[in-house]
């Protein structure tokens, strides 16, 4: 700790002077026209990189009290050189361009062409800078909040000035939006405001562990998108995906600043109400828009081969994976007729309500759900065939409560002829919980899945191979238990009655919740987005989910399944 | 799991293997590494091969290259003087030889007293003394030519009809002799050069250069040595089930381990291990991480196999893995602290010109890092350099200096603080004039830590 002020401010000037004439240079590097394209590329990028480490030290003097230094430095940072910027340059080329002869034109258009990508850098770095900017203006605003209460000397009073300065730096709200956009896309984090992103300059400077508080930059965004748009400007969002999310949370956030109007009144103008519904309107027509030309877009886009190959791969093995019982479904087929196609109709509206037009037609978005078609179709399959089931002769029929009890049964039954014996249960089913107390029952490791014992019997809850003895339950839907001994061909079968309706969504409902951790939010919002997806056309869906049927019941039929893509305009 | 009944083999310690793969470009992974950087290298082909052989002759002890070259051009006349009348002259020549040896020992002497005296005490810095001079060709040569000498008097014939040594013979022997004083007096010049403490930066740059290279080239040949091995065990025959029998890095695999079987380093790897092993079918799951230049010694693991698989997975991979002796760690660290050490004594001398040239030995060094990394056709940025679990050359660089930041401030001195800022400003620029990012991030670094010395 030094406390002589004069080599205090010797140490902050000579720490900030020379990144921020290094900046400048950089930034001159970046605008002046005689550089080669690659150098001024290269010093957009080092300008990025330096916004991130200016706002750190900039932070950092604050932590330090050195109110004054920062000032200086932020004043020196944001110096107006008044130089020619680069969109000027281009504004005054596309106005050339409008003028001039034909025989000008090429020329024209090849300068702007070549211009543009340096154009985007530069928009880049103004977005690098004014995200700098937000953070910084979040945490010290997180700061002075912390410090209402228990501070009120003049700690506060320069913290204030400060932030007043720092908004007042803060560009344009095009860079502010900007800013927002790509955090909600997902491409650019509030990494000074964020512990759980580790940085060598953090770790070397031991700062405090404080975990995510991206949500005071988006605060500090919302304060300053009242200060920069006037009723009556307009709002424009980008990237297309993310105006959903922008409005969502930004609404939040708009409506905490208004509650703690008299908190930010140094910062926030007169007409602040009527600033935050013109941005809230303006926010909502954007999410519209937007909205409506991703539709246009989607509707338009041919598919797109390669994902509906990856699409049908990975649904054939989810529902190779997926099947109740494998080897014991064979087996029964030969006791049942095979349902006719007819009876997997439901395939396709299955498939149409899961599978959104958007997936098909390629892009940058990752989709990782498809498999889940697959799955339902096997559930769909072996549900047609567990109806038949129900209905033959040999069916014997219990209760839920009974279960336990017949499950004994049978393994008492194994033991009287088979004394290397064990009852595997397919698939995984959560209800069995609700069948056997908790002592019976319990978790073994990752690999062998759930098991048990039933008297001297052990049973391993996993998914069933071929050779081994089979008991398969499914009450999701069928109410069905099979038990198979290899080589037996007369299976002894029991059926569960079914229970209610809603016992039976019920208990769907917590086993979704066990199974995959999801909860209802998170199930009612699955369930909102799909419906406000473009859907495929039914016949579409049909063909995909014909093609994907034929594939399977090749499979089913033991033959290699065809995964040729598809052609489609 | 049911036991694997196959042959075992002694596998105490695999004497006697012969690994013929090694010269197989397709099967040995140290070719293949070296084949795919070469690739990537900036410079030139003839420059990777001259790289990769200097890393070659440096790893020898200073003198071995030049004595044998010495003894390979001096051969061919002792051969031929052997049993003749040896000319007269021979007999004044070494002694003159002799006395240049003298003073190119006191002038050694004298260039170490001179490097200690700066706080140079690295090996690689010695060394890059020696180099710089180009003392060990004098040496090596003096001394063969004393050598030669002395067995041309034993075997001579002093008789009169004895036959006399050939003219060419002669003139071979008297150049070596010329070649001899020449570099002799080559050494004194370049001595004296390195007399000034300017000629500081030359030295530590070069040390540094080397060592810089050195270092990178072992990173390199780990992580692309790691990517091919990768390549190779997702290419070896797996189970009908789709499951592999070979695996690479399993983290978490329980089983018996694979040790390896002396102490070194990792030197070369058969791509066809995977294969090899997969093709025996063995009942359970072998993992292999075996990496290029990684330490062994008999308690580290090459690999796991599981329980019930015999000992001869373990002589598959024994087979499949050679292990050199350990070479040197470069010495990058060493010569950066030297640099470091400079500083904190031109901060305590109060010498203007001591702090002056201390920053641009600092700047020198990194940039020598970043300058590795770019020869080798690698952009400088923290993504490519970092490793995960490792810490670079350049974290601890940043972390030396940084220390040295905090000594700088605590004197208090305004002339010592603004060598700080001209340190950073210099790697901010270095990093702009070599496209070198990770120096601009390094330079932001600095200035940070000088304001968290406030707090």
């Amino acid at each position: 700790m030094i406390d002589d002020p004069k080599i205090r401010a010797l140490v902050v000037h000579q720490s900030t002077e020379p990144v921020i004439s290094f900046y400048r240079s950089r930034e001159f590097d970046l605008e002046r026209g005689s550089a080669s394209d690659e150098e001024r590329l290269r010093a957009a990028r080092d300008l990025e990189a330096l916004c991130a480490g200016i706002a750190r030290l900039l932070q950092s003097l604050l932590e330090a009290g050195e109110f004054d230094g920062f000032d200086k430095a932020l004043s020196s940072w944001n110096e107006d050189r008044r130089r020619e910027t680069l969109a000027q340059q281009l504004d005054d080329l596309r106005f050339y361009l409008s003028h001039a002869a034909d025989d000008r034109k090429r020329e024209l258009e090849k300068k702007i062409s070549a211009l543009q990508p340096i154009a985007d850098a530069s928009r880049r770095v103004r977005v690098a800078r004014a995200s700098a900017l937000v953070q910084l203006g979040g945490w010290m605003a997180a700061e002075l909040t912390r410090r209402a209460a228990a501070d009120a000397g003049p700690t506060r009073d320069a913290l204030t000035g400060s932030l007043k300065r720092i908004a007042g730096a803060a560009g344009e709200a095009e860079d502010v939006l900007a800013v927002l956009s790509d955090y909600f896309s997902g491409t650019h984090r509030f990494e000074l405001l964020d512990s759980w992103h580790s940085h060598e300059m953090m770790a070397a400077g031991r700062r405090s562990w404080s975990g995510d508080n991206s949500g005071d930059g988006l605060y500090f965004a919302a304060i300053l998108l009242v200060r920069l748009i006037n009723v009556g400007d307009k709002v424009v969002i980008e990237p297309t995906e993310s105006a959903g999310s922008v409005r969502h949370t930004m609404q939040r956030h708009l409506d905490a600043v208004l509650q703690n109007r008299e908190r930010w009144s140094f910062l926030l103008p007169e007409d602040a109400e009527a600033r935050v519904k013109h941005i809230a309107d303006e926010l909502e027509a954007a999410e519209a828009r937007q909205a409506e030309q991703e539709r246009r877009r989607v509707a338009e886009a041919p598919l797109s081969a390669d994902v509906v190959l990856e699409f049908r791969t990975s649904n054939s093995s989810s529902f190779r994976d997926a099947r109740v019982i494998a080897g014991a479904f064979r087996r029964a087929t030969r006791l049942v007729q095979t349902p006719d196609a007819e009876a997997f109709s439901r395939r396709g509206r299955v498939v149409r309500e899961y599978l959104p037009k958007e997936w098909f037609v390629g892009g940058d978005r990752v989709i990782n759900l498809t498999d889940d078609v697959g799955r339902e179709m096997a559930r769909d399959q072996d549900s047609v065939l567990f109806e038949a089931l129900r209905e033959a002769a040999f069916a014997e029929r219990v209760s839920l409560p009974e279960l336990p009890a017949r499950i004994l049964a049978f393994a008492e039954a194994i033991e009287s002829v088979d004394q290397d014996h064990a009852l595997v249960l397919a698939p995984l089913d959560f209800r069995l919980r609700q069948a056997f107390s908790s002592d019976e029952l319990f978790k073994a490791d990752a690999d062998s899945g759930w098991r048990g014992t039933l008297g001297h019997t052990p049973i391993y809850f996993v998914p069933v191979a071929d050779s081994a003895p089979v008991l398969a339950i499914d009450l999701t839907r069928t109410s069905l238990i099979e038990y198979l001994v290899p080589g037996d061909e007369s299976p002894l079968m029991i059926v569960v009655e079914p229970v209610s309706a809603e016992a039976a969504e019920k208990a769907a409902l917590d086993g979704f919740r066990m199974s995959d951790g999801q909860d209802d939010d998170a199930q009612t919002t699955a369930r909102r987005l799909r419906a406000e997806r473009v859907l495929l056309d039914a016949r579409t869906a049909f063909e995909l989910a014909g093609e994907l049927g034929d594939n399977l019941a090749l499979e089913w039929a033991g033959e290699q399944p065809s995964v040729e893509p598809i052609e489609r305009g | 799991m049911r036991a694997d009944n196959r042959t075992d083999h002694d596998c105490a310690t695999y004497p006697g293997l012969v690994r013929l793969w090694r010269l197989n470009p397709k099967r040995s992974l140290a070719l293949a590494v070296s084949r795919e950087l070469s690739q990537g290298w900036t410079e030139g082909e003839w420059s990777y091969r001259r790289f990769v052989w200097g890393l070659r002759i440096r790893a020898l002890p200073i003198l071995v290259f030049p004595v044998s070259v010495a003894l390979l051009i001096t051969l061919p006349p002792l051969v031929v003087c052997l049993g003749r009348r040896e000319p007269g002259w021979f007999s004044d020549a070494w002694q003159v030889t002799g006395v240049l040896i003298g003073f190119a020992l006191a002038l050694f002497v004298f260039l170490m007293e001179a490097s200690l005296d700066r706080r140079l005490r690295s090996a690689a810095t010695f060394r890059s003394v020696i180099r710089r001079t180009w003392l060990e060709w004098p040496l090596a040569l003096g001394l063969t030519f004393i050598l030669f000498v002395a067995a041309a008097a034993r075997w001579s014939d002093s008789s009169s009809d004895a036959a006399s040594v050939p003219g060419w013979a002669e003139t071979w022997v008297w150049l070596l002799f010329a070649v001899q004083i020449a570099s002799f007096a080559a050494v004194f010049s370049r001595g004296i050069s390195l007399l000034p403490t300017s000629s500081l930066l030359a030295v530590v740059r070069d040390a540094f250069r080397n060592a810089a290279r050195e270092a990178t080239y072992r990173s390199l040949q780990r992580r692309v040595g790691t990517n091919l091995f990768d390549n190779a065990v997702n290419a070896a025959p797996k189970r009908a089930n789709d499951e592999p029998h070979v695996r690479h890095l399993a983290f978490g695999l329980e089983g018996r381990p694979i040790s390896a079987t002396k102490f070194g380093e990792i030197a070369d790897v058969d791509l066809a291990l995977p294969r090899k092993l997969a093709c025996m079918k063995p009942v359970g799951d072998v993992a292999l991480h075996p990496a290029l230049t990684d330490r062994t010694q008999p308690a580290s693991y090459l690999g796991h196999a599981d329980d019930g698989l015999g000992r001869w997975v373990d002589y598959e991979v024994s087979r499949g893995v050679a292990v050199r002796r350990r070479r040197r760690e470069p010495d990058t660290q060493a010569v950066f602290s030297e640099a470091i050490e400079f500083a904190r004594r031109a901060l305590s001398s109060g010498s203007s010109a001591d702090l002056e040239l201390s920053t641009e030995v600092i700047v020198g060094a990194f940039t020598e890092v970043a300058e590795s990394w770019k020869a080798f056709g690698l952009p400088h940025e923290g993504s490519v350099v970092r490793e995960f679990l490792r810490k670079t050359v350049e974290d601890e660089m940043d972390s030396d200096l940084r220390d040295l930041a905090e000594d700088f401030i605590a004197t208090g001195q305004p002339r010592v603080i603004q060598v700080l800022s001209l340190i950073s400003y210099r790697l901010m620029a270095a990093g702009r004039d070599h496209d070198a990012p990770l120096l601009i991030e390094i330079g932001l670094g600095l200035s940070y830590a000088q304001t968290r010395v406030l707090q």
